[in-house]
């Protein structure tokens, strides 16, 4: 029986509070680090990672280099990409060894939380499974989607029937539906969650630690279920979500692409994935990018080690391009940002604010983002976003 | 060190050029420079050449100056030392011959950007001139320069006006030159409300949005080829304007 320890949740700035939308620079990669990195903000230590969604960037070739850089974990640890809803979220949770970090992910209504497991906390075991086929919505390997266009066939011979079928009777949480579907079929006061896929389940995970509320939490997709019941303990619960807005208004060229060098990509891809910066031992002095360097007496010095930059700096200068620029979308911010007590300045561009509304001076933090999709490779980078708020927590101090 | 001179001159007209290569490019300037000479020049006279080219426009530069020339039996260099690319070619000829290792030299700029279509350049001239895993996708494009402007505004008690100044005087000087590609006056009004580029946005002094733009004046036109031909003798100062201005995106 599981037990977890911490949640974290992130949601996108852009969209309105029924549902967000991911940025340029988002994709379920990038929302899942934010959520997972929240979950691990309170330190616990990880050794499994499971990311449930049906919207993985890549489906050939792997997420999983990127996902572990970006939370800063060993490229050792097991990660098992699992396509699923609301239910597998819930799955994976039930049969979670300790130290597994759990992550949802949805794209459209996005949104990501995780889950971190461990020897004590808020304990979880589960209750109920049901799979059954109602393909109302359809999506193959090329991604095309078809909608058979019955929501009320999917209600009463869907999820009703499975929820009957599987005894659950009195569900405090329901997950995976619609909010106005979803009030109805819980006894507990009605919350509102952010998503209807595989975060969803952990989002009213998350509500329910921080209201200390016990029972079966369902979640659902389609026709098929599964539940788990929330015992007692607590979990410390970070949120990253920021008040919506609405996506600023940008323009793209029909025509253009940004080629890309997959050597150079590999060579970079420690550094940039994992915000690291080479240190040789006989010197204070930090190179960002990594390189290798010679002594004042022509040396050649080879053996840096990575030394993991702060994500915290100060805008130093700042534009907005707004000319059309092909591959990209215009207008977008650049800054060179300070990088906090390092002597260190990097080039990124900005996220989560409209264009032009940086200042020199400014305050920020450096987040994981899809910096540019170069011949069908998504290119991750570290992305500026302005403002030291955005997370609202429960800490376990705040718990205990 | 012996003391150099500059006793010839001519450059092709700055302009897209789609119909000539820079295999005629090349002989035009240098057919002009040759004769601005007083006495004139025989093609034997030429003992060295430097060949700025920040692209390598159907080849290596150095083979193709050769070739355009029939300089075969000379050593060609080129030089690329990014937006001071022609002003270093001049400093290596000048140290050839102070040396007293030649007397005659020539030096030449040339480069060609419009031989690709005009959706494809910015990427392609990008990746000459970027880190293909840092810099590459952020789309620095038209914004290397603005960055330092914005935070020279910052530092320095210069305003957006002083920097539209500069665009006006550039402007001004293309009048009473024929081979220039923006030959019209402008008013710093005019720089101040053009179409934005890239912002530096708001300038030290007042938070109002900046619409002046900075942009390489390099964007969508050819450079223009010149070549000045350097002789010992006596001292004389050139100054050679390096295309980094700040100017409308009208045309």
């Amino acid at each position: 029986m599981p037990y977890i320890a911490s949640i974290g949740t992130y949601l996108p700035c852009w969209g309105t509070s029924d549902s967000r939308v991911p940025g340029d620079d988002e994709d379920a990669i990038t929302l899942a680090v934010e959520a997972g990195r929240a979950a691990l903000e309170s330190g616990g230590s990880v050794e499994y990672v499971v990311l449930v969604s049906r919207d993985l960037p890549l489906t050939e070739s792997s997420n999983a280099a990127v996902l572990l850089a970006g939370l800063g974990l060993d490229p050792e640890l097991e990660v098992i990409e699992r396509l699923g809803g609301a239910p597998a979220t819930l799955d994976a949770l039930g049969s979670a060894r300790p130290r597994t970090l759990v992550i949802g992910v949805d794209i459209d209504g996005a949104g990501a939380a995780a889950a971190l497991t461990a020897e004590r906390g808020l304990q979880v075991r589960t209750a109920a499974r049901v799979s059954r086929s109602l393909p109302v919505r359809t999506r193959n390997s090329s991604g095309d989607v078809h909608d058979y266009g019955d929501p009320r066939l999917l209600k009463k011979r869907g999820y009703l029937a499975s929820l009957a079928t599987a005894w659950v009777d009195s569900p405090v949480v329901v997950a995976g539906v619609g909010r106005k579907d979803a009030a109805p079929l819980a006894v507990g006061d009605s919350v509102a969650l952010p998503t209807t896929g595989a975060s969803s389940s952990l989002f009213a995970l998350a509500a329910m630690a921080e209201a200390s509320t016990t029972g079966p939490l369902v979640g659902i997709e389609q026709a098929s279920l599964s539940g788990i019941t929330v015992a007692d303990g607590s979990a410390s619960v970070l949120r990253r979500e920021r008040a919506p807005q609405p996506l600023p208004e940008s323009g793209q060229l029909a025509t253009g692409e940004i080629p890309i060098s997959l050597a150079a990509y590999e060579r970079a891809f420690e550094a940039k994935v994992r915000w690291e910066a080479g240190k040789f031992s006989d010197s204070d002095e930090l190179d960002f990018p990594p390189r290798y360097r010679v002594d004042q007496d022509g040396t050649l010095k080879t053996e840096y080690t990575f030394v993991e930059l702060p994500r915290t700096g100060t805008v130093y200068t700042e534009v907005t391009v707004h000319a059309p620029v092909p591959g990209l979308k215009t207008p977008y911010t650049l800054v060179i940002v300070e990088l906090d007590d390092v002597g260190v300045r990097a080039l990124v561009r900005v996220t989560g604010v409209e264009a032009g509304t940086v200042d020199i001076g400014d305050r920020g933090r450096l987040v994981l983002r899809r910096v540019a999709v170069r011949s069908g490779v998504p290119d991750y980078g570290y992305a500026f976003e302005p403002g030291t708020a955005g997370a609202v927590g429960t800490g376990t101090e705040d718990a205990a | 060190m012996r003391n150099v001179a500059i006793v010839g001159a001519g450059m092709t007209p700055f302009a897209e050029h789609f119909a000539l290569g820079i295999r005629d490019l090349l002989p035009m300037a240098f057919s002009e420079c040759a004769a601005s000479i007083d006495k004139g020049l025989d093609l034997s006279d030429l003992q060295a050449a430097w060949f700025g080219s920040m692209g390598t426009t159907d080849g290596f530069p150095s083979g193709i100056l050769a070739d355009t020339l029939g300089l075969r039996d000379i050593p060609v260099t080129r030089v690329e030392n990014s937006c001071a690319t022609g002003h270093d070619a001049i400093r290596n000829a000048m140290f050839g011959i102070a040396s007293g290792a030649y007397d005659v030299a020539l030096v030449v700029g040339a480069d060609k950007l419009r031989e690709t279509a005009s959706k494809g350049m910015l990427w392609e001239w990008e990746a000459m001139s970027r880190d293909m895993a840092w810099d590459y996708p952020l789309g620095l494009a038209q914004a290397g320069f603005a960055l330092h402007v914005r935070r020279y505004l910052h530092e320095s008690p210069a305003t957006r006006e002083h920097m539209a100044m500069v665009a006006v005087k550039n402007h001004h000087n293309a009048m009473s030159n024929p081979k220039a590609c923006r030959r019209f006056e402008l008013t710093v009004e005019e720089a101040l409300t053009a179409d934005t580029v890239v912002t530096p946005s708001g300038s030290t002094t007042a938070h109002r949005r900046a619409m002046v733009l900075l942009r390489w004046s390099l964007s969508p036109r050819t450079w223009s080829t010149g070549s000045p031909i350097v002789r010992s003798g006596y001292v004389e100062v050139a100054s050679v304007s390096i295309p980094l201005c700040i100017s409308t995106s009208a045309t």
